[in-house]
């Protein structure tokens, strides 16, 4: 009975090395380019960060005018830029930049404030940077 | 027998290809995990400054015996805490976290002006850094 040898044609060798270096290649890309857009997220949230912390301060020293008025038994939407009244609160609103702004909802009390609400509005007219192409079902 | 004498040539040829790629995308590779180490360490860095804020606004007026009592030192007019690699205190670390604290009277009360920085004392580089304001009725 004949033993069948085992052997490696001319080009295995040459095939299996182009297969491994590809999937090499895909691997490193993949985590380089993971890794960059990580670097993009992480400077646009200390922005956003960095922004909000900035339009409260700049809201905090509006409080201490409003406070001011309002001790003197002024209105405040009449005086501080950024205040606007309603019919039962006032309003201030301090851009953060990008769209978006921080919004102070108060109310008076005596010759004082009561803040009532205090969020961040997001831009009414937000689009996505990059409209991602999505399978619509067809 | 004229197959059998081309695979030497071709085993070596794809042993330098190999090489040469392996080469290339290790430089990848090492490239991929330098931007993730400064992205770590950016949101490290703002975290901690973000903490320092805080801890700030919470109580402007006491914030610097809290500070201290966490590990703060003072001097040249700022409070500071210097970090080693790990984000543990130490002293002549790498990073350092400093906080200019700022009080002036208002009308009716105080405004407190807080800036904080966080620097990469090996590159001399801010890494982070946030200020924003705290008005406090009638402080003292």
């Amino acid at each position: 009975m004949m033993k069948q040898q085992f052997r490696i044609g001319v080009g295995t060798v040459s095939l299996l090395n182009i297969v491994v270096v590809f999937l090499f290649a895909i691997v490193a890309v993949l985590a380089l380019v993971s890794a960059r857009a990580d670097g993009r997220l992480t400077e646009k949230t200390m922005e956003t960060t960095a922004a909000y912390y900035q339009a409260e301060g700049a809201v905090q020293k509006k409080l201490a005018e409003i406070d001011a008025s309002l001790q003197r038994g002024e209105d405040p939407s009449a005086q501080i830029e950024g205040v606007t009244k309603t019919t039962d609160r006032y309003l201030l609103l301090e851009s953060m930049g990008n769209g978006n702004s921080l919004l102070v909802e108060f109310i008076e009390e005596g010759l004082t404030y009561r803040i009532v609400r205090y969020y961040v509005k997001a831009a009414e007219n937000w689009q996505p940077q990059d409209e991602p192409a999505l399978w619509d079902g067809q | 027998m004229q197959r059998k004498n081309l695979i030497l040539p071709e085993l070596l040829v794809n042993v330098l290809f190999f090489a040469l790629a392996a080469a290339i995308l290790v430089q990848v590779f090492a490239l991929a995990y330098s931007e993730g180490l400064k992205n770590r360490v950016k949101t490290e860095a703002m975290l901690r400054v973000q903490n320092v804020v805080e801890e700030v606004k919470a109580d402007p007026c006491s914030a610097e015996t809290v500070l201290l009592a966490a590990g703060f030192q003072t001097g040249h007019g700022r409070i500071f805490c210097s970090y080693d690699a790990e984000w543990n205190a130490a002293a002549n670390g790498r990073y350092e976290i400093s906080l200019e604290l700022r009080q002036t009277p208002a009308e009716t009360g105080h405004l407190f002006e807080i800036a904080v920085a966080c620097t990469d004392l090996e590159l001399e580089e801010t890494m982070a850094s946030l200020s924003t304001s705290v008005y406090q009725r009638g402080a003292g």
